[in-house]
């Protein structure tokens, strides 16, 4: 690999801020707003900056919900001024969207891929997919950025061993795994490839230690934070996993994806086994590497689809792109410095195998972010909540029902969605239930008549405590949850309590 | 005052200057007094608002105080891991290849002045002149002092019963206040011939090429610098637990955090040994200031005022590390003590530090002397809040750190810590301390050392600010 030792810092902090620029311009001149993740991290921000128990709960309850892209999110929402109405989640997705693409940039020119990297660049830049993520505020775009940063600074660290790309895969792997539950299969794959490749390497006990130390410390300690906040925050340190031991697959949590997308992903994962055998006759470990954890990706997507724990937009399966691009990139590179050596040549039939390869892993992957675009909305079979259920136009309407009936209520919201749902509406008688106990609501709201609006199953909202705790209370209620009624993809419930001694 | 200086029998007499010139013809630069009249009435000043506050408005006072102390640590954090991103990834250092070194030619090379002071070290004399005379420069090119005090007879005696090589003297330094390090030097200072000079401890075992490196040094960085600042490190690491740990901290002060300042040009804090200096500069900078306890700080500090910039050099000196707690506290408290003094010093008058320095310079200053200094005073107090709100959860002590002044701390204590820790191991890693990687993690223990030294540093420099508490060597 050609790594120059100089590049212009100047260049790379130019395009980044202008790749943010012209994200955030173009996701708000086409209008996009934000998604319900992004409502649901602004939502936790707020009340953690409110000094709210729920703010806390929000960021470290559920591997589902990881920290990281709330705590990005935090010191923008902090520092943003209120006068320019600018979501933060929707800067700060802008950011690592515009980090990723800088990242893939710089990688494949410290790789020497030439003027290939920006035809690859490009195929990350114009995918809708990743768009629409770095338009609505989600998490994606820092779940691929932290990717990159791993895969780039992983293998960086094979090739040339340098201190600097140990430090980043350490940060970028940790951060990572802050991102939520569904990367941690590929951190775990990261972490062995690391840990193969200083077995395999002719050095000293003490190096080996000394690098895996370095490599990991960050890791662990991200783990071990976590289970540290959960105990002191929900009082069980490993509540944030709960949902993993207690949950079987939710009715509704299944996979749900459009055929054409199942395929580009399935030819990725075939670009990227190419990538791999090339890299192997190559004896290029640095390759073998990137295609390893290239591979990951769709192996650890298999995992939680056969667990029934992956559906739509789930940001495991839009991270396989940069990944595979990536590999592209490395073997391009790889190539072009063989034709240097040996002074030109014709294409050989390896070469044109891969093209082959690539165009059959590219073409259904245009056409799965083309057909959505060009169809109307709803022809896909799709497993997102509706946008509106989300924004709780209903709520006024649910606050009059409930006041009808006493003045004395009090509505807990269950789940993370209930940040998203509430930020449209205030009122006293709604509150945040992200670890909601039947017994503690009864003492706390001794008086009140009580009810609880618990979201569908489905999707990440099947993983929600309100769910591992009370098996089937949104089909069958349950001993102190007596059916109300039914709110967009909400289900109301109200408490049942002793009748009061006169 | 000084007249003559007595001198050894293998050196004849000579006049010398004044070493406490600087507080003399510069009082305004020299710690000298440590606490001017208007400071002391600010800090007075200062101190009685806060009580009055603290008495009328005692939780809206200690809310303040928490917010100002997170946001200083906050800002102390990223600071420090800046440095670090800068001394990685930029060129910090001035790195001299072996093929500049072969290319020089002896003829060329300038006289080069060493000093070492030296105070009851008679166990390091024979080291030392051993390490001195294995350096790669040739012989009638150097002019070294061993700078003894007059009444330290058993060092003179030791260094009597050897025969010195050619280039080494002795010059005896005589007895009068204060008894410090850079009173010493300076009157080395006077007696030196070479154009550039350096300045050891008794027990350094400098790279053998140094003196060379740094000769390419000066003449590659430019007229405008006037010293470099090499690394120092310990031949003694794996010693004990203490001495591990010291490597840690030594290992990213002087090979991650220096190389960061250099990288961006800002105020270098000298590190004791292994400064080497343009000796005409020097002198226009009217040498140490005999009564600052970390001259080599304040140095560093007067050059960049004066207009003049450090590098950092490539190159190791060996040093031994403190191995004993009984010693390492005082040479820390004598530190800590000295930034004070230092600090105050130059912000007797802020306006016109700020017109020499600049404001990034200034604001480097605030961060790397006021600030560090601050942090280990500061530690133990949120040490103790932290232990306080996990055994108790006490709800006052919640209510102290509203929302983002929580998330802050929050942020400080999980990831600001966890980011000094993971430096250190850093440190050793570029180092190829192997083994001592996995130490760096108990680098907390010693924080609390520091914030102890740091404490009675703050209570010395008001009963005996001049109070040298000299470290003892040979202990390993």
């Amino acid at each position: 690999m050609a790594y120059p030792k100089h590049e212009s810092i100047l260049w790379r902090w130019g395009l980044w801020v202008s790749l943010t620029v012209v994200l955030l311009a173009a996701g708000l001149y086409l209008g996009r707003e934000v998604g319900t993740e992004g409502l649901v991290r602004e939502g936790i921000c707020r009340e953690l900056l409110a000094g709210y128990t729920s703010g806390r709960q929000g960021v470290i309850s559920s591997v589902w919900w990881g920290p990281f892209p709330t705590l990005a999110i935090l010191p923008v929402a902090f520092l943003l001024p209120a006068a320019l109405s600018l979501p933060a989640c929707l800067l700060v997705s802008a950011l690592f969207g515009a980090a990723t693409l800088v990242l893939i940039e710089q990688a494949l020119r410290m790789w020497g891929a030439g003027r290939w990297r920006w035809v690859l660049l490009l195929g990350v830049a114009l995918n809708p997919a990743f768009l629409e993520h770095c338009w609505t505020g989600s998490s994606l775009p820092m779940v691929t950025c932290l990717l990159v940063l791993s895969l780039y600074s992983v293998t960086s660290w094979v090739h040339r061993r340098r201190l600097l790309d140990l430090v980043w895969f350490a940060f970028g792997s940790a951060l990572l795994l802050g991102t939520g539950y569904e990367m941690s299969g590929w951190v775990l794959a990261a972490v062995c490839v690391v840990a193969i490749e200083e077995w395999r390497r002719r050095v000293s006990g003490a190096e080996k230690r000394a690098v895996l130390l370095v490599a990991l410390l960050p890791l662990a300690y991200m783990v071990a934070l976590w289970l540290l906040m959960c105990w002191l925050i929900m009082g069980d340190h490993l509540y944030a996993m709960r949902s993993l031991m207690a949950a079987g697959p939710g009715p509704g949590s299944a996979l749900i994806l459009p055929d054409l997308i199942w395929w580009s992903y399935a030819c990725l994962a075939i670009l990227v086994v190419w990538m791999l055998v090339l890299a192997l006759r190559g004896h290029d470990r640095g390759g073998v590497c990137l295609a390893v954890l290239g591979l990951a990706l769709p192996g650890a997507a298999g995992l939680m689809a056969w667990r029934e724990q992956l559906w739509d937009g789930a940001p495991l399966l839009l991270a396989i792109l940069p990944a595979a691009v990536m590999a592209l990139g490395h073997w391009l590179a790889n190539r072009e410095q063989g034709e240097t050596a040996n002074g030109g040549g014709a294409s050989t039939r390896c070469d044109r195998r891969t093209v082959g390869v690539w165009l059959l892993a590219c073409l259904p992957l245009i056409l799965a972010d083309i057909v959505p675009l060009a169809l109307p909305p709803g022809a896909l079979r799709t497993a997102s909540v509706p946008s509106d259920s989300m924004q709780g136009p209903w709520l006024p309407e649910l606050e009059r029902h409930i006041r009808l009936q006493t003045p004395f209520a009090k509505v807990f919201v269950c789940g993370f969605e209930s940040f998203a749902l509430l930020q449209s509406h205030v009122s006293p008688i709604f509150e945040h239930a992200l670890d909601f106990n039947f017994e503690k609501s009864k003492r706390d709201y001794h008086g009140h008549v009580l009810y609880i609006l618990v979201p569908r199953p489905e999707q990440r909202n099947a993983m929600e405590s309100i769910h591992w705790k009370n098996r089937n209370i949104y089909v069958q209620g349950g001993p102190d949850a007596l059916y109300d009624s039914d709110w967009g993809n909400w289900r109301l419930f109200e408490i049942i309590q002793a009748t009061m001694p006169r | 005052m000084f007249q003559k200086s007595a001198v050894s029998s293998q050196q004849s007499a000579v006049t010398v200057g004044d070493p406490l010139m600087l507080s003399r013809l510069r009082p305004e630069w020299s710690a000298r007094v440590p606490i001017t009249s208007a400071q002391r009435t600010v800090l007075l000043a200062a101190c009685g608002v806060v009580l009055l506050l603290a008495v009328w408005q005692p939780w809206l006072t200690a809310k303040v105080f928490v917010l100002t102390s997170t946001v200083f640590y906050v800002i102390h954090a990223i600071y420090k891991l800046a440095l670090v991103r800068f001394s990685i990834s930029v060129n910090s250092e001035l790195v001299i290849g072996a093929a500049e070194l072969a290319a020089i030619r002896d003829e060329e090379l300038p006289v080069y002045s060493i000093m070492v002071p030296m105070y009851h070290e008679c166990e390091s004399v024979k080291h030392l002149v051993q390490a001195l005379s294995q350096l790669d420069y040739p012989a009638d090119k150097l002019d070294v002092q061993l700078l003894l005090e007059a009444d330290d007879n058993e060092t003179r005696a030791a260094v009597e019963a050897i025969t010195l090589p050619a280039g080494f003297r002795v010059t005896v330094i005589p007895v009068s206040q204060p008894r410090t390090k850079p009173k010493a030097c300076n009157v080395g200072l006077d007696f030196a011939r070479g154009e550039y000079l350096v300045i050891y401890d008794a027990e350094d075992r400098p790279e053998r090429d140094q003196l060379k490196k740094a000769v390419v040094g000066f003449s590659r960085a430019g007229a405008n610098t006037i010293c470099l600042q090499s690394r120092l490190n310990f031949y003694n690491p794996r010693h004990n637990l203490i001495t591990r740990l010291f490597t840690a901290e030594y290992s990213a002060w002087f090979d991650l955090s220096l190389p960061g300042l250099s990288a961006v040009q800002a105020v270098i804090p000298l590190g004791g040994t292994s400064n080497h200096f343009v000796t005409r500069r020097l002198r226009e900078l009217l040498g140490w200031d005999a009564f600052n306890v970390t001259e080599d700080c304040d140095l560093g500090i007067r050059i960049q005022r004066a207009g003049y910039q450090t590098s950092m050099l490539h190159t190791t000196t060996w040093e031994e590390a403190c191995s004993r707690v009984r010693f390492w506290i005082p040479q820390r408290t004598r530190w800590i003590k000295g930034y004070i003094q230092t600090y105050l010093v130059h912000m007797r008058h802020p306006l016109q530090l700020l017109r020499e320095l600049g404001l990034a310079k200034f604001l480097h200053f605030q961060l790397v002397v006021g600030c560090s200094t601050l942090a280990t005073l500061l530690n133990p107090l949120f040490w103790f809040l932290a232990v306080l709100w996990f055994l108790f959860r006490l709800d006052a002590l919640t209510s102290l750190f509203p929302g983002p002044v929580f998330a802050m701390g929050v942020l400080c204590l999980f990831a600001g810590n966890f980011a000094f820790v993971y430096l250190g191991m850093i440190g050793c890693y570029r180092r190829r301390y192997w083994d001592l990687v996995s130490y760096a993690l108990l680098v907390p223990c010693y924080w609390i050392l520091m914030s102890y030294s740091g404490w009675r540093a703050f209570f010395q420099f008001f009963s005996d600010p001049f109070k040298w508490e000299k470290t003892n060597h040979g202990l390993s």
